[in-house]
């Protein structure tokens, strides 16, 4: 009886472990000279500032399907209530906006819906002229109205829009004039006025207040406290606009969502996939923005986003030919799993850069950190490079501040602090942090050097940082506990400021206004400056920038700026952030820009030539 | 059963039942394997000599360690930093250190050694942080273990008496116990852990021990609860009552012994279930602290790197494994050395 | 018996109630706030700098009702005891931000247009500290919607509220009305809104018509979700449960009657063996080894449906799902065979041993007709009781084996309503799964009763 037992045991024991083995790819890292793993890493410094990973000689083709996975479905599809970017890279497809990047420039001033713009004298007043060519995917045209409906819309303070709402504080007043002239007044004339108020999506009026209920109000009266509590009908059509079935159009027999973008809304199948198709009435269809960006419309007759929430699962069906792109996945599968000579050869791997900055936010407001000095050393106790090189496999890259690694508010002549111990260990020893009592933690003034680090239970990255810098500051005297929260917990904690370390990303764009974070106004209960970092010369920089119109001048404060940032560090500011993503090598025009999300299927095309792999 | 004298005593005979099983016995033994890995953890994988030698006296580190955890003492000056291993360049002669066998703790981190396969360094491989696996599953066996025991000792305990006392009497008591059940039943038990593991300030182990001993013990009150109603209309019970005995003496010395059968059952697989529940929370992101290596936490984060990883899950897993087998056989085989019936 | 079965089902309903209560309190009382979730997205950990001041998440808490009390609405007759308390902490001099300070403000936020003249009042009076008049002007702007920004001057906003409350001409020139007229409420009025302004109340109400009400998170009707979600968890919960049943109840006889054999032992070994492997680390290798990656591409590794599947044909489309099915199904259930089946071969040992088989041996009954006739029958008990968890589990989902296979089963929906503090969801997906597993519970005593003439109900004498 023993004896079979343990036959039988050690049979299983062989068994699961040859089965492990098996698991070793025949090949191992394929070494590359860039040691990228194989793939493409995009880089948009200089000149270049779009880059195209499968350039061909060829004229794009029409036609074929691309199948993308993602890893989370958007709640819904409401353009000015949904908060989550998954809903932003599907709507933006299919809504158009008045103004746009002009990818040459890259400045907001490209005419879109608008068919030219105007800023009055005083700076207070934009007024766009609105194409006449314009028609809503239904047939209908689109006017100045709807572009008014929209604003409205957002301004109503019932609709779930508090997020959005938030950029349009500012506004004052907005209205039409005739059916093609739309002209918005704000209380100030903030730099990037242009972007905020032409860059709302507009969304057709027909099809959302059919019956006119919020014709009567104007944006005064939006705007206005006692009238909105004393008028239902602003409530009514708010309750009614927060369910209505285009931010939902969930199930085979839905009303499609109805945009005036290159692509038309196709179905949305709950937990399984989102699709669009080519607007074949698109107004655009005879202009051509760019050599080969194509404005035009899309190329490709439908895309698919597929949901997968497991990474695993996301890349086998990519590697079985169930899907065609992965956008982003993990750089653990970007540098092992995904080298072989088949997959390399089926697909291109590219890694490129979002706007999107990691930082480890040390509370200003603890004792431990009160002390610059502090922050500094924390600074140069984490050993970033190391970090970067073997936790993110490369992919950061290393950034001084805040602002966009590739925009022209980034200041290049800020050295970063380097990791240094030692000096840190000085550092920390010249603030008053000693071990007064012998129990092998520092303290000061009776408090031991003893601070809690919050992760949030999603993000491995910072949970190993977190590990490592709990390992690290143990060897220097100082105690570091390590938090894992939920999400929810852990953005309510970061509000009430009831933390004393986090790692976090802050999501930015080409330009940013450092107000809302850095400004010691929004310390509290009115911002997101949640370190409280107070500086007075920053504070007055800040302000001033943001009413600066000349761009030379304003990015001067912006780089004097980065430099009281360096100084101070309130942040350690770690990376940019590169995400890794592979796609099948039957398409071409994949172009990588430099906003978000990093690329636009408008200019993708499908090679039938060769043998596709899906359906 | 002492009125009746008989030969044996009752644990003798369950003994020696149990020995008859050889499968248990063996299993018996992995468990004790299993304990004094739990016991002697500290001493099998650290970073920290256990004896050593310098400048001219002796110190035990391993130990000192335990009085800085417990009894307030402090690291001698030379050990503060307890980076043993740098010390040693400064080693002069007669200067010496004995390591544990395992010469990792399960957080000492070293990029460059990161995801190593298993070598003769690294006997189980290093996982993404470059940290020993074999060191971290020593450490994560006692976590592992302590969930399961504390879980099942505190649940079965709740629900035997609850399950016992509602089948036994029936009535008002039955109703409110039941009511309990139910209530207990229904509440969502994910939430309830995630919401404690949220309340808490700091999060631990220990938290997760008792929200699972406390959520999980309807299963067995409700079966104790089910033998009763079946054992209690049975001769013997009645008879037992015909004699006058207390309801107490006779819910526990003869009533129970006859329903502990599958209640036993349900509590060896408690014990796996717990170790097996602790990994699925571990899974979700709400089992143990970050730095505190267990089975489950090295197999959900080990996933992402498969295929090449193939140390990293293989080896928690077996872990995982062997100890939820052994622990059914052990129950199996107590299960059938307790039955009442074999007795004669 | 029935009356016993009758009483049973009363019994319900407070019970019922119970749960409701606690539950509610517990999600309510649980850190972490839905309004959180608009912050940012969780997977990758990003916030964005969209201005989250305090007055837009109070919008957003207003919009779904989140600012009210949770059970009943009393503050409304404290409001002078609540001031007198924010009198007292701001006498410590404490902050006004943070956790402690909301928490003592909640209650005269809660107290909303009840608490108006009170405090228009106490600002007319004129003797409020700096401190405590920015805190009733907070209170007002907030809860009332003014127009009052953080940059006017302390004068301007005292003014502005002078033009709002009584009636005069604004800095604009707009002529305005005097608003204390609408904030008059009669004794009625304020009874009416102990339970018409809380939480729980205006929750029970829906429930009693079975109105979910909507999710926080989409705006959609939480009916909408459980009618999507629900279709799939029980696919996989049925098959599962028959799956598990067909093989490891017979599994279960043959390794009682065949006690200590080869057979038993093996299939014990094997069962255990597939017990203690958890399922999220077969699942991965499921996927990884017959996903179709760098080994076999046997089966597909998410969703339920092909891509083309609604084009295809019944017998095509079921296939397809079958395909889809098959792996999540077996990992589903693996793990449960070897309770099922040991808990069939102990009740079974033990009832081959009692007397009355051995009597039915005794009389000659066939070995077969004493085995399936007599034992099993009474060996079914503890198998019946687990199958009142059927019920429940219908509803619950698995949560692990959901994610990985990017299943949208209950357990997906009710795990992120949890990580989302979707209140509505979570409330609703309580309520369904209590009120089953109360009725599995019946049904379970039922059969118990139908199998087992031993076992009555009566009254204990």
């Amino acid at each position: 009886m023993k004896k079979s037992f343990l036959i039988q045991f050690s049979l299983l024991l062989l068994l699961i472990i040859l089965a492990n083995l098996g698991l070793r790819p025949a090949e191992n890292l394929i070494n590359d000279e860039l040691g990228n793993a194989g793939g493409i890493r995009v880089d948009l410094t200089g000149e270049e500032t779009i880059f195209e990973s499968s350039p061909t000689g060829k004229e794009p083709q029409q036609g074929g399907t691309l199948v993308l996975a993602e890893s989370a479905h958007p709640e819904h599809l409401n353009t000015f209530t949904s908060t989550s970017a998954a809903a932003t890279r599907i709507l933006d497809n299919i809504y158009e906006t008045l103004l746009g990047y002009d990818f040459r420039t890259w400045r907001y001033d490209k005419p879109v819906l608008a068919e030219s713009f105007s800023v009055s004298e005083d700076g207070y007043t934009l007024t766009f002229k609105i194409r006449k060519n314009v028609y809503w995917h239904d047939g209908e045209q689109l006017t100045a109205h709807d572009v008014l409906f929209s604003l409205k819309s957002i301004l109503n303070p019932f609709v779930d829009s508090a997020p959005t709402r938030s950029s349009f504080q500012k506004v004052t007043s907005a209205r039409t004039e005739g059916d093609f002239i739309f002209s918005v007044t704000s209380s100030e004339t903030h730099f990037r006025n242009q972007e905020i108020l032409g860059g709302f999506h507009i969304i057709p009026k027909h099809v959302w207040d059919p019956e006119g209920l919020l014709d009567r109000y104007s944006v005064e009266d939006l705007l206005n406290p006692s009238v909105t509590r004393e008028e239902a009908a602003i409530k009514g059509f708010a309750d009614a606009f927060n369910v209505h079935p285009q931010g939902r159009p969930v199930g085979d027999d839905a009303e499609p969502i109805i945009g005036s973008g290159p692509w038309v809304f196709d179905k949305w199948i709950t937990g399984d996939y989102i699709s669009y198709a080519k607007n074949n009435n698109y107004w655009n269809a005879d202009e051509t923005y760019e050599e080969g960006f194509s404005e035009d419309g899309a190329y490709l007759d439908k895309v698919i986003v597929k949901v997968i929430s497991d990474a695993t699962a996301r890349l086998t069906a990519l590697k079985a030919g169930e899907l065609d792109f992965i956008p982003r996945m993990r750089a653990v599968q970007y540098f092992t799993q995904t080298n072989t000579p088949d997959f390399l050869e089926k697909f291109q791997k590219v890694n490129y850069v979002v706007p999107a900055y990691s930082y480890v936010g040390w509370n200003n407001d603890r004792p431990y950190f009160k002390d610059k000095r502090v922050r500094q050393a924390m600074t140069m106790l984490i050993d970033r490079d190391n970090y970067n090189e073997n936790v993110a496999y490369g992919l950061g890259i290393p950034t001084i501040g805040p602002f966009y690694i590739y925009g022209k508010q980034y200041n290049h002549n800020i050295e970063r602090w380097p990791y240094d111990p030692q000096r840190a260990v000085e550092l920390i020893e010249e603030a008053g942090w000693i071990d007064h009592d012998g129990d092998g933690i520092r303290d000061k003034d009776g408090i031991p050097f003893n601070f809690t680090f919050s992760v949030s239970s999603g993000s491995t990255s910072s949970k190993y940082l977190a590990l490592m810098l709990k390992e690290d500051l143990r060897k220097v005297g100082i105690v570091v506990n390590i938090r894992q929260l939920e999400w929810s917990v852990y953005v309510e904690n970061l509000r009430d400021r009831q933390f004393d370390v986090v790692s976090l990303l802050w999501i930015g764009g080409l330009e940013m206004d450092p107000y809302q974070i850095w400004h010691s106004d929004n310390i509290g209960d009115r911002g997101s400056n949640y370190m409280g970092f107070r500086h007075a010369e920053a504070d007055s920089l800040i302000e001033k920038a943001r009413y600066e119109l000349d761009e030379g001048k304003r990015n001067a404060m912006y780089f004097r700026l980065q430099e009281i940032f360096h100084e101070e560090q309130p942040y350690t500011f770690m990376f940019y952030q590169r995400d890794p993503g592979a796609y099948l090598k039957e398409f071409h025009g994949v172009k990588w820009l430099p906003i978000r999300p990093g690329y636009r299927l408008n200019s993708w095309w499908r090679n039938t030539a060769s043998v596709g792999a899906t359906s | 059963m002492s009125e009746m004298a008989p030969a044996r005593t009752y644990s003798q005979i369950v003994g020696s039942q149990f020995r008859k099983n050889k499968l248990a016995v063996m299993s018996l033994h992995i468990i004790y394997v299993l304990l004094f890995v739990f016991i002697f953890a500290d001493f099998l994988a650290n970073d920290k000599p256990i004896v050593m030698r310098y400048q001219g006296s002796t110190y035990f580190p391993v130990f000192r360690e335990y009085g800085v955890k417990w009894f307030g003492l402090n690291w001698q000056d030379a050990f503060k930093s307890q980076q043993f291993k740098i010390l040693e360049k400064k080693y002069g002669e007669g200067d010496w250190a004995i390591y544990p066998v395992i010469p990792y703790s399960s957080t000492e981190y070293n990029l460059q050694v990161k995801l190593q396969p298993p070598s003769r360094a690294h006997i189980f491989g290093t996982d993404e942080l470059g940290r020993d696996v074999l060191s971290q599953m020593i450490h994560g066996a006692r976590v592992s273990l302590l969930v399961g025991f504390v879980a099942v000792a505190i649940y079965v305990f709740i629900g035997v008496i609850l399950g016992a006392l509602a089948g036994f009497y029936g009535g008002i008591i039955d109703i409110v116990i039941q009511r309990l059940i139910e209530i207990m039943i229904t509440f969502p038990r994910m939430f309830l852990i995630i919401t404690i593991v949220a309340v808490m300030e700091t999060q631990s182990i220990i938290n997760i021990m008792i929200i699972l001993g406390l959520t999980g013990w309807t299963g067995v009150a409700r079966f104790t609860r089910g033998e009763f109603l079946k054992v209690k209309n049975e001769d013997y019970v009645v008879a037992a009552k015909a004699l006058g005995y207390r309801d107490f003496r006779t819910i526990f010395r003869h009533v129970l012994p006859n329903t502990l059968t599958p209640v036993l059952v349900t509590a060896t697989f408690g014990v796996a279930a717990a170790i097996l529940i602790e990994s699925g929370l571990s899974f979700l992101g709400f089992g143990a602290p970050p730095e505190q290596a267990t089975w489950g936490s090295l197999l959900s984060s080990a996933r992402d790197t498969l295929p090449t990883g193939w140390w990293l899950t293989t080896f928690p897993g077996l872990a995982i494994f062997i100890t939820v087998t052994v622990y059914n056989l052990v129950g199996e085989g107590l299960r059938d050395a307790l039955d009442p019936r074999l007795k004669q | 018996m029935w009356r016993y079965f009758l009483k049973r089902i009363l019994l319900i309903f407070p019970t019922l109630f119970g749960i409701s209560i606690i539950t509610f309190l517990i999600i309510k009382l649980a850190p972490g706030d839905p309004t959180a979730i608009k912050m940012g997205n969780q997977q990758s950990g990003m916030a964005s700098d969209q201005n989250l001041a305090k007055q837009m998440i109070e919008q957003t808490r207003e919009i779904y009702g989140l600012d009210k009390p949770l059970l009943l609405n009393f503050v409304i007759f404290n409001v002078e005891d609540n001031w007198k308390e924010v009198q007292d902490y701001l006498a410590e001099g404490q902050g006004l931000s943070g956790r402690d300070y909301d928490d003592i403000v909640e209650p005269l936020k809660q107290a909303d247009e009840v608490a108006v003249p009170f405090l228009v009042g106490l600002l007319d009076s004129g003797n409020l500290t700096a401190d405590e008049s920015t805190v009733v002007l907070e209170i007002l702007t907030i809860k009332q919607k003014l127009s009052i920004s953080a940059e006017m001057s302390s004068e301007k906003q005292l003014e502005y509220i002078q033009n709002w409350w009584h009636g005069g001409t604004d800095s604009t020139g707009v002529v305005r009305s005097a608003a204390k007229d609408t904030y008059q409420f009669s004794g009625f009025q304020k009874f009416k809104k102990i339970f018409t302004e809380a939480q729980y109340p205006r929750w029970l109400v829906n429930m009693m018509t079975l109105e979910f009400g909507t999710s926080i998170k989409d705006n959609r009707p939480v009916w909408d979700h459980i009618k999507e979600s629900v279709p799939v968890s029980l696919i996989f919960t049925f098959t599962s449960f028959m799956l598990a049943y067909l093989i490891a109840i017979p599994l279960g006889i043959y390794s009682a009657t065949h006690q200590y054999s080869t057979g038993d032992k093996v299939t014990t070994v094997i069962l255990f063996i597939l017990y203690s492997l958890p399922n999220f680390w077969v699942a991965t290798m499921a996927i990884v080894f017959f996903g179709g990656g760098d080994f076999f591409d046997i089966f597909p590794v998410s969703g339920l449906h092909s891509l083309g599947a609604s084009e295809m044909g019944t017998w095509d489309y079921l296939v397809d799902m079958a395909h889809h099915v098959a792996l999540p199904l077996l990992i589903w259930t693996y793990g449960s065979f070897s309770a099922l089946s040991r808990y069939m071969r102990g009740s079974m040992l033990e009832v081959i041993r009692q007397d009355y088989i051995r009597t039915a041996r005794a009389k000659g009954l066939s070995e077969r007709v004493v085995t399936y006739k007599h034992a099993l029958r009474n060996s079914l008990i503890p198998i019946i009781t687990m199958l009142a968890n059927l019920l429940p589990l219908a509803i619950s989902g698995s949560i692990i084996i959901e994610s990985i296979f990017s299943i949208p089963g209950m357990g997906q929906l009710s795990f992120n309503a949890v990580l989302s503090r979707d209140y509505p969801i979570i409330m609703a997906v309580t309520t369904i799964s209590a009120m089953l597993t109360l009725f599995g519970i019946l049904l379970s005593d039922l059969l118990y009763a139908v199998v087992d003439p031993r076992i009555t109900f009566e009254e204990k004498r």
